[in-house]
Parts: structure tokens; sequence; C-alpha cells
């Protein structure tokens, strides 16, 4: 595994590494460890008001049991981390991959007047994601009637023996996945109900959900912001409440919004097998300078290299044929493609 | 505490005419579900239903009534006449003032709504007769007629909850005094209306339903079911007979999910544990549940897990049985028809059984009484209902003797009714502020200038909100909802924040929603018969439907606000605001809430307007005088000119608002309603007396009901001109002609009234320029001075009075 | 070329720009249109419409564009871009 620097493109090699994972996410099922995400418990009076302000999405809006995928920002305005809420009355449970664990720590930082506790559930609690299309049913196998049918961003709590699980699912592969929180001491116990219930499942790494997220144009918070853009340029105006008076970062938030020169698109090259670098130079049609990669990969199901690009604005619109190091390519829709789980549906 | 006890029951479903032909095929295990839905089923995957057999009716009424009157009226009257000979009771003129009227009904004159729409589908808005018998209150007021009985009155509109939470109020009516005695009933009729509802929802099962056994599914049924209740001590003293005593009851809302039940149950638990505390009981003191037991599968694996869970090892011993498989699930009524199993089962020592029972539903593991009554001596007893929204009410029913546990009493400076704050939406402002400023102002919201109105009508003058934009006025998640319940949701979102009043987990149990509304949801309801009417069951979108309930509002607002404590809509025309804050106090003051939000809310729809036009009670058509305009109580008066919002006030127990140091706008020091069984407005006078004694304190100031029918006002302005006789610095005014006429004109005048005593102001009405009688009112300015003490009316069609006396309260 | 290039971006921009508005006047949502970003998921994520929204979608653009939308293609409705990728397919 060659993936230690997030810059780093996913190389073909490494690609045929992860193939069995891979094909395991894509078309069965596979198993990913995700325990080093930081997990924060906020819980109290004023909990959701202070979500509210330190968040960009909109906490009134956020039933129980339901999942919001949000971001928080710094008091300038600049991005810190995108974070998954899972919703309560008075208490809520934050969710963000492990290298943003810092920023997280940064953005949940009550005032001394509101009424809030925030917990590390950090090595105490241990999370575990499936994703496939053959996970549609495990968590009601394992878990029971109380979990059946479960929406998509939505969440619930079940029994496993005497073990409580939070189970939810969210959709960042673009197949069924849903991820299980529960307590560090009863890992095990999860674990053997998932393998007893799915024997075939396939152990993943993170870095495979890299790719997996590429595909289906998932926010990579570490992957897709080499130069530090603007989340709006990446296109993330659905984690943001626009209609909300104050949030922090809001007004340095929106200032740079206006100035903000890219988009970002989707960008699949004629078959390929080499991945363009990060930063590389695109070109349009006419040997235009364009923009530049942020985020590569090779695809093994589209079987040619794919990328996330940032485009100057006026020039990104679907159609539109770019070159990027010699190889040819055309700025494409999101999802790359329909995945087998959404294909069913 | 006052007990109080049932001393008459009239029963009539698909399974008998009277309670006693009900009672025994009830205990046989048979099922009056049979092949008979009274339009053609063709359409529709099943022709089950559960019908009352057209004999039971032709020979209690007369011919008119039997031509006459909606199918849901003729129930009633029938029923109600067993409870009254039943009951043996015999009443003077003096009593039945002081004899209530309280209903539950989820469709009231809907058959003759559908009736009247058809033909506007047809023919467009035109006069048609059966437009007179489709308003809710037209059966509260038949009844009154009927019976005589002029007291407090409530017609509560909660879909499947409606008359058990008419159950309710009845009980905290007696308990209470704000009645004597209460004659309670709860009555639907069948209505394709509900039955192309619930098959497009998929809830019905095309075998008779089996409650908690197979197959999975509801039969819809109808039905009535009335109730003598009265003071225990009254009843020992004419020596009547006791069925049972009702000992209390409890209220909740899930705030989950507009239609389904919250899976977790949390709520249906919660409403088990508070209906056992608010009688003092053990879970072992139960002996009996009467379920709601639709027969459907969100519900009875929800309730069988509740009650398992909340009577643990008791579970196991208390009989579980469900009506429904022998009645069909008779919607608003069957709170009342369930009543009347469990008061008879209570009394009796006889079990009903749950008919059509095979065998158990996966999941179902409670004793159900399967098929076969059985003798049970039941010293306490439980009827519960659920219903859209997340709706949830149960009542307590003992044994009369049988011993309770006495309740700690109550602190009744405690617990009274304060209010904390408003949310106002209405035509002439949006917010407290804005209200204020166009009270003192005098600026009118009537315009012509509105899409609200079909081509080719003659009436356009409407109070209608121009740019509603409910989503600069709330951030929670309307976008879906219907015009009525985005300004419900937006007015309560208003009143709580006005309120300062964010609800903490805590704080949401006890929190609750009482809206009082005269049309509901007229445009869901248009739509989705037009969708039956034109494409049958295959245009019917099961979403729509959950929207048609009354109660759809009320629902929203809990669920958007997480508002977990009583949810209640009641309809009594335009009184009906009013009605909804003298309610909300009672609950506050029986302490089954500490804060709630109350008021009233109407939609205005081109159909409503062309409605009211047809049934001819707009101006101009009332009276003399071609001008068109809102002229209460001048000599120009032709009738009512409609107009729309929602105006709500945070009442709050004076604890809760000190505990939490509230600032206290002012005090509900009393309230009083009553009714008349004609329309000359004789309650009027009766209602604000009864008020004005109860508060123990004179008014500086009264905010006119009238509603611009001449008749009905010239009540309200006799008594007026006699108040003013005695006392001439008593002011008057009527700033109901700046809003036009709803359901929440009332609520908006409780507004003025609450910021005339904060804000130290008399609120004004419009000038008048042909004075009608002798009344002094101010116009166009208000006079020096500040109001301690302002009575609001409110007044409607079918003879409801409302007062309510609001004055300055001492602080915090 | 160049002036190719920029007809066909051009032509892009106006067509997803019709599907915004669309969007958002059909389905009453409260934003403007710099607010959607066109590759953002219509359903479950990203605006999290739902299953009624659905089928106001599709009426829409069956009566914007004149055209019949096949229901059980799962591609279409994915974001604006993909209905726009749909409507160019159907013009050729």
């Amino acid at each position: 595994m060659t993936m230690q620097n997030a810059n780093t493109p996913l190389s073909f090699e490494t690609v045929q590494e992860m193939s069995a994972a891979y094909d395991a996410v894509r078309s069965r099922i596979g198993l990913t460890d995700i325990s080093d995400w930081a997990k924060l418990k906020v819980t109290g009076y004023d909990a959701r008001e202070f979500l509210d302000r330190v968040l960009t999405g909109n906490m009134q809006q956020l039933g129980e049991n339901e999942i919001l995928h949000t971001m928080a920002l710094d008091a300038d305005g600049n991005f810190l981390t995108d974070i998954q809420v899972l919703g309560g009355f008075e208490d809520f449970i934050l969710l963000t991959p492990a290298d943003r664990a810092d920023a997280l720590a940064a953005a949940i930082k009550p005032d001394a007047d509101e009424e809030v506790e925030v917990v590390d559930l950090g090595r105490d609690y241990c999370l575990i994601r499936v994703d496939g299309p053959e996970s549609a049913d495990l968590p009601m196998a394992i878990l029971g009637g109380a979990v059946a049918g479960m929406r998509i961003m939505a969440f619930a709590e079940a029994d496993l023996g005497d073990a409580t699980v939070t189970v939810g699912r969210i959709g960042t592969t673009g197949e069924y996945g849903y991820f299980f929180l529960t307590d560090a001491s009863s890992r095990d116990t999860l674990l053997a109900a998932i393998r007893a219930e799915a024997p075939d499942v396939v152990d993943c790494t993170a870095d495979l959900h890299r790719l997996l997220q590429l595909e289906t144009r998932g926010f990579n918070a570490s992957a897709d912001r080499p130069g530090g853009e603007h989340p709006l340029e990446a296109g993330l105006h659905w984690m943001v409440d626009f209609q909300k008076p104050e949030f922090v970062g809001k007004d340095g938030f929106f200032a740079r919004a206006k100035e903000a020169p890219h988009h970002m698109v989707c960008i699949a090259l004629d078959e390929t097998r080499v991945v363009p670098e990060t930063k590389t130079q695109i070109l349009d049609g006419d040997g235009n300078d364009v923009g530049y990669v942020a985020n590569a990969a090779w695809s093994p199901t589209l079987e040619t290299s794919i990328c996330l690009a940032y485009l100057k604005r006026d020039m990104a619109a679907v159609g539109l044929p770019v070159s990027i190091a010699g190889q040819s390519g055309r700025v494409v829709s999101a999802p790359f493609f329909i995945t087998k789980s959404n294909s069913a549906r | 505490m006052v007990k109080v006890v049932v001393t008459g029951i009239g029963l009539l479903t698909a399974l008998g005419e009277n309670k006693d032909s009900c009672w025994k095929h009830t205990l046989k295990g048979e099922s009056g579900i049979g092949h008979n839905t009274p339009w053609p089923a063709d359409a529709y995957p099943t022709d089950l239903v559960g019908a009352v057999s057209d004999a039971a009716l032709s020979g209690k009424l007369s011919k008119r009534d039997q031509r006459r009157l909606d199918r849901c009226h003729k129930l009633a009257l029938v029923a109600a006449d067993e409870a009254l000979s039943d009951s043996g009771i015999q009443l003077d003129d003096a009593q039945k003032a002081k004899t209530g009227l309280y209903l539950g009904t989820s469709l009231g004159g809907m058959t003759s709504g559908m009736e009247y729409y058809r033909n506007v589908l047809k023919h467009g808005p035109s006069r048609h007769p059966r437009a007179h018998f489709y308003p809710f209150h037209i059966c509260l007021d038949i009844l009154c007629r009927a019976t005589g009985f002029s007291g407090a009155r409530s017609l509560v509109a909660t879909a499947c909850t409606a008359s058990t939470l008419a159950a309710a109020q009845a009980f905290e009516a007696v308990n209470s005094g704000l009645a004597d005695r209460v004659l309670l009933g709860g009555v639907d009729p069948l209505c394709e209306f509900s039955f192309a509802g619930f098959s497009a929802m998929k809830n019905v099962s095309t075998a008779r339903c089996a409650p908690f056994s197979d197959p999975i599914g509801l039969s819809l049924g109808e039905g009535a079911a009335f109730f003598m209740l009265e003071r225990e001590e009254d009843a020992i003293r004419r020596g009547a007979r006791i069925y049972a005593e009702m000992s209390g009851y409890a209220l909740g809302a899930d705030a989950y999910h507009p239609t389904a039940p919250d899976p977790s149950g949390r709520n249906q638990k919660r409403l088990l544990r508070e209906a056992l505390g608010a009688t003092g009981l053990k879970t072992e003191d139960i002996g009996y549940i009467n379920a709601h037991g639709t027969g459907t599968q969100a519900n009875d694996i929800c309730e069988t897990n509740a009650i398992r869970e909340v009577f643990g090892d008791h579970a196991a011993k208390i009989a579980v049985s469900s009506t429904k498989g022998a009645t069909g699930h008779t919607l608003g009524a069957a709170g009342c028809v369930e009543l009347a199993m469990t008061v008879m089962a209570v009394a009796t020592g006889e079990l009903p059984p749950t008919a059509n029972f095979t065998q158990a539903r996966e999941g179902c593991d409670l004793d159900y009484v399967p098929n076969q009554g059985r003798k049970a001596e039941i010293k306490h007893a439980i009827s519960q209902n659920f219903a859209f929204g997340g709706n949830n009410a149960a009542l307590v029913i003992s044994r009369p003797g049988a011993e309770n546990t006495a309740l700690p009493g109550k602190d009744m400076d405690d617990l009274t009714p304060v209010v904390t704050g408003m949310g106002v939406i209405a035509p002439n402002a949006i917010g407290a502020d804005a209200l204020l400023a166009a009270l003192k102002s005098g600026t009118s919201g009537l315009t012509e200038d509105h899409d609200l109105a079909l081509e080719g009508q003659p009436t356009r003058l409407a109070g209608a909100i121009r740019d509603f934009n409910p989503a600069k006025l709330t951030r929670t998640k309307i976008r879906r909802a219907d015009r009525l319940g985005q300004l419900a949701v937006c007015a309560a979102d208003q009143a709580l924040a006005h309120a300062k009043l964010r609800v903490s987990k805590e704080m949401a149990e006890r929190t609750g929603v009482f809206i009082g509304t005269d049309r509901g949801p007229a445009g869901s309801c248009e739509s989705f018969y037009r969708e039956i009417a034109t494409g049958g069951l295959r245009d019917a979108d099961p979403k729509d439907f959950p929207n048609t309930v009354l109660n759809a509002c009320s629902g929203l607002v809990s669920v958007n606000l997480r508002l977990r404590g009583p949810n209640i809509v009641t309809t009594v025309g335009m009184a009906s605001g009013a009605q909804a804050i003298a309610l909300g106090a009672q609950l506050i003051q029986a302490g089954k809430a500490d804060a709630i939000i109350v008021g009233g809310c109407d939609e205005l729809t081109p159909q409503v307007l062309a409605g009211y036009g047809a049934t001819r009670q707009l101006s101009p058509d009332m009276g003399e005088g071609e001008a068109q305009g809102l002229f209460l109580h001048e000599a120009r008066a032709n009738g009512a000119v409609l107009g729309e919002g929602a105006g709500f006030l945070v009442l709050e127990s004076k604890k809760s608002a000190r505990t939490r140091k509230a600032r206290i706008l002012a005090e509900l020091a009393a309230y009083a309603i009553g009714g008349a069984p004609d329309f000359s407005g004789a309650s009027i006078a009766r209602t604000m007396e009864s008020c004005i004694s109860q508060a123990g304190l004179q008014p500086d100031m009264i905010l006119s009901g009238a509603i611009g029918q001449p008749g009905i006002d010239q009540g309200e302005r006799q008594a007026l001109e006699q108040l003013q006789a005695t006392r001439p610095q008593l002011q008057v005014s009527a700033p109901g002609s700046l809003f036009g006429m709803s359901g929440a004109t009332p609520a908006f005048n409780a507004c003025a009234a609450v910021l005339g005593l904060s804000e130290g102001f008399f609120p004004a009405g419009p000038e008048r320029l042909l004075p009608a009688g002798n009344v002094r009112m101010i116009e166009g300015k208000s006079p020096d001075g500040q109001p301690q003490s302002v009575l609001v009316n409110g007044l409607s069609i079918g003879g409801t009075a409302v007062s309510l006396m609001f004055c300055k309260s001492d602080g915090v | 070329m160049q002036q190719t290039v920029l007809a066909l971006v051009s032509e892009r921009k106006k067509l997803v720009s019709t599907i915004k508005d669309l969007v958002i006047e059909n389905l009453e949502l409260d934003l403007e249109p710099h607010q959607v970003d066109e590759d953002c998921p219509l359903f479950g994520v990203g605006l999290a419409l739902d299953s009624i929204d659905a089928l106001q979608l599709v009426l829409s653009v069956e009566r914007e564009f004149d055209m019949t939308v096949p229901t059980d293609d799962v591609t279409i409705f994915r974001s604006i871009n993909t209905i726009a990728d749909f409507i160019e397919r159907s013009k050729d």
C-alpha cells in the first residue's frame, strides 16, 4: 500500500492490491474499521443552539434519529471540517474522519455561558462501517426489527446482547452503507455478529474509501481541496443553510465565495491507465489553461482515470473537452456511474 | 376533587341499534363488519365496512330530519337520545344552561361536503342545500337544539382521538365546575372520503379486520356513542344508576412524524405511565385495556410493545382487547364507542373480546380475549386511542367505589394561566410588534387585492395574508405543509420565540398545542376530494389524505417544534380561537401542561370564499345596504368579510413562568363558554356575566366578538349596552373588523387585549359611520389611560359564545 | 474551434440554468440559483428531496421540455447535471 500521502494519486498497482476489497464493496459487501474517526458527544439544554451557531447547516430541522452532513468554519470563515451530525433532542454525536480530529475539536468549543457538555468518545468507542449492495439488510439481520427499513441519513439504537449499538445509514460510497457505533469493549461481539451474518465480508482500508467516494463524488476533505479551495468552489452548497441569520465565520465565508474563481467538476479521461498528479494543469480543446486536478484515481469500474478538478467558473460545464498531461478527456456529470445498489432501487 | 361518573350510555354501531344489543353481540365475539359500503365499491379493494343499519335510524328520527340531516347528525341524535333516556335525568331550564355538550368527530358533515363539492365540480360554486350541513359545528348546534343544553361546549376534531379528547375535556369540565354535567359523545359516519383515503394508504384489509391477528389491515366502521357525565354526589342524590367512574386521563403527542407512529413507542409508554400517574394507580390495579388495536401493522405491534414494557410482569395478567374487529374503526367516534365498551366491562364484570381473531400476529403476545367475552372483576381499566399527527390519549375508568389513591392537592396560584408570548400572522400584521403598530394606527387587513377569489365571484373583499413567505418566518421544515399547517407552524415558532421559551427535553413533554379552527384544512380537503371525484382511487394520493384531518396543523407544530404535551384541535366556528384559549387554560389549571400554545388558525382559499358566498353569509348578503364591508355593530352590518391567519398565545402556569423568570404579559383571570339552541345570541350575556363573576373583577374594556351577522351581533350589543348603562367608563371596541372573520379572529383580539395590558393602551376599532344601538365604542383613536383588565368575546353562528378575561399580572 | 467550445459551454450553462430555475420554482425551494450546485445529489443526501418531489420533478421536466420521461431510468434525476444530460440525449 503506497497511500501514505493523501496527495499521491492512487496508482494502478495499488488498485490491483485493493481490487479484492473494491470488488467486495461494489458488488457484495466490505467492512472497514474506522474507529480512529473523531467522535464527539455534545449534550445539554443549549446543545442544539450551540451547534446551530458553530455549524453551517440548519440544526432546527435536524430531527431525532436523523443525520445531517454539514461543516464547521473558523471565525474568519475558513473551512475546518465536514461533520456527520447524529441528531437527538438535546444530545448529538459528531463524527468526522481521523485526519480532521483537530479541526473538529477546534470547531466544537462552547462558550462559558452555553449549557453544553462536550465529551470525546475517542477510544472508548469503536466505529465499524459496512458497505456494498449486500449490506442492505444487515442491520436488521443482526439488530432486529427496530432498525428495519432505515432511510438514508437516519440512525437508530438497538441492543446487541449486552451492548447498545448505534447504527446509521450514510451513502458516501454510492452503495448501501451503514456504520455501527458501540462501546469499544463490545467491538468483538459486533464484529462476530456481522461476520456471522455476512461470512464473505472483505476487510477494507480507509484508503479504499477515497476511491469509492471519488467515483460517486462524495466529499473528501483531505483530498478534494489541495489548494484550500472554498467549500462553495467544491460544490458543498447543500451543507450550508443560506437563510441562517448568523453562524460562526458566515461573513468571511460568503465574502470569499464571491471572489472564488473556480468550480469543481468531474473529468473522465479517455481510456488511460495514467493517473494525473494533483495540481496538474488542465487545458481546454483550444489549449487554453482552464484549471487543475484536485483528486484523481483509476476507476476499476470505468477502466480509466477519473478526477475531480477545479475549472475556471465560466468554463465549468459538462461536455467541455479537456486535455490533462497529454491525455484527452471531458467534463462529465456526477456521479461517474450508477452503482449496483442504486440501480437496484 | 370531584368524582365524575357515567350515568347514561347510548351506543349505535354496526353491531346493534342500542347499547344493549351492541353489548350482547360484542360479548359473543360477533362482528358487524359486512359487505355493505353505502357507495359503489367497484373501484376499491373491498366493500367490507361496519355500517349502522338504516332501520336503527329511521324509527327514531322525524321524517324531516331523516331527509335533511347529514348521516353524522342522525347517528349523533339517535345515540344522544338513548344516553339521555338511559340516564333518566330530568332537567329544568336553569339546569340545562349549566349542562355542557362535548363532542368528538373526525368527519362531521363531510358527506354533505362531498355532495356540495360534487355540485361545485359540475356547476361551479353556487347555492346548494348541502353546504349548510358541512361545517363541523352544525352537529353541536343540532344537538343543542334537540336537548336545550346550553352550557360549556366543545367540538374536538383530532381524527381518531377526537372523542377520546372530548371525553377528557368533558371530565375536566365537570371536575372544574365549568359545567354541572355534560352530554359527551363521539360520532362519525361512513364516508367515501376516508374510505378512499385509507384505501390509498393501503391500510384497509380485504377481509374483516382482525386486530393483533391476521390479516393485517383495518376495516372502517361508523357509529356514535354518548354518555351522561355528572358529579357522583349529584348522581347519588337523584338515585341514578352509576355505571362507572371516569377517574382520569393522559394526553400527549409523539412529535415524530405527521402520520407514522414513533416506532420507539416512547410516547405511547409515557401516555400509559401518565394515565397511571394521573389517577395514582399502580400497574397491577389495571385489569383491562381497551386497545386502539386498528389491525394495521404499525399500530398493533407498537401498542403491544408499549403495554408489555410499561406493565412488565403484570402485562400477562391484563386483558387487552380491541373492539374494532366488531365495530370497524369508527374514527372520531372510536374514543367514545370504546369508552362505552370499557365502561360496560367495568360495570358488568364481563370483558368484550377481540373479534375475528384466529392466531396471534407475530410479535403480539398479550391476552387479547379472543372471540368470546368472559367474566372478570375489573376495578380499573384504560381505553386508549392514537391518531394521525402522533396524537395520543388514554382514559382511566374505575368501578364505582373502587378505592383511589388520594392525589396531592394543587396550588391554584401556581397553576394560574399567564401569557408569556404571542405569535401573530394576521392580514394586517406579522409579529407582535407589527400587531401593536397596526392596532395603534388602525390599519385594516381587508383588501380586494389578492389571489384567493375565484373568477366571477361577487365577493373579493377579504382579510387575506398577501406575500406569505413561510421560509422567512421559520427555519423548521414546512415546505411540504399546506397553507394551514404553514400558518400554524410559523405563528407557533414566533410565539415560542416571543415568550423566549426554548423547550428543553423535559419541558417538551409538558408543552402542548391547542388550536381552534373554523374551516380546518379546506384546501387539502378540496384537493383530495377532487382527486377521488375525478380519478377515483387511482388518483387518490396517499400523501394528501393525512393533511385532510383537522389536527394535521397541530401535529405539524408538535413535530417541527418538538412539543410532546397535549395536542388538540377544536372547531366551533368563528369562536374557535377563543375556545382553544379557554380550554387550553383549563389544561394548565388541571396541571396537564406547564405551557401550551393556544389560539386560532384558519386559511382562506378560493373555495372557502365561494362556499361562504354560496351559503349567503358574506357581506352584503345578510342585511340592508349594498356596501361591502365588515361593519361590526353598525346599522349597515350585512354579513361577514372573511379573514385568515394564525394568532397564538403562549399560556403558561404561573409557576413555570416564575421558574424560568419569564416576562409575564398578562394573566388569564377567567373564561366561560356557553351555547344557545337558537341563533339569537341569547347565550352571550350569560357567558360574559359568568366570566366576569368568576374573575371577581369588572373589565375596563371589552373587545367585541361581533362577526358581522346582525342576528348574532345584536345579542352581544344588548349585553354591552346593559354593562355600559351601569359602568359608563367601560370601554368597548371591535378590532375584529381590521382582521376579517376566521377562527383566528378572537385570538387576534386576545393578542390585542394582552398588548393593551402590557403596553398600557386601549386598542381601538375603526370608525363607525352608522352606529347601531346605544353601545359606545372607541373608534379610530385610543383614549388616554391604561386598562387593568380586558374581556375578549368570541362568537359564532351556531350560538357558541366564549368570554376570556385578561388582567394585568402582579408580575413574576 | 474556440468558438465551438465556447458555444458548447454557453449552451450547457443555459440549459443548467433553466433546469435550476425549474427545480427551485416547482419544488418551492427557498434557494437562489447560485445556491444550488449542478452536481449536487437531489435525493437522499444533498438537497435531500423526497418521493413527492420526485413526482413533481418528472411532471415539471415533461411540461417544460415537452417530452416523456421514462419512469424506470434511475440515471436521470441524480443531479441538475444528469437531468441536463437526459435532455441533451433526448434532443439528439
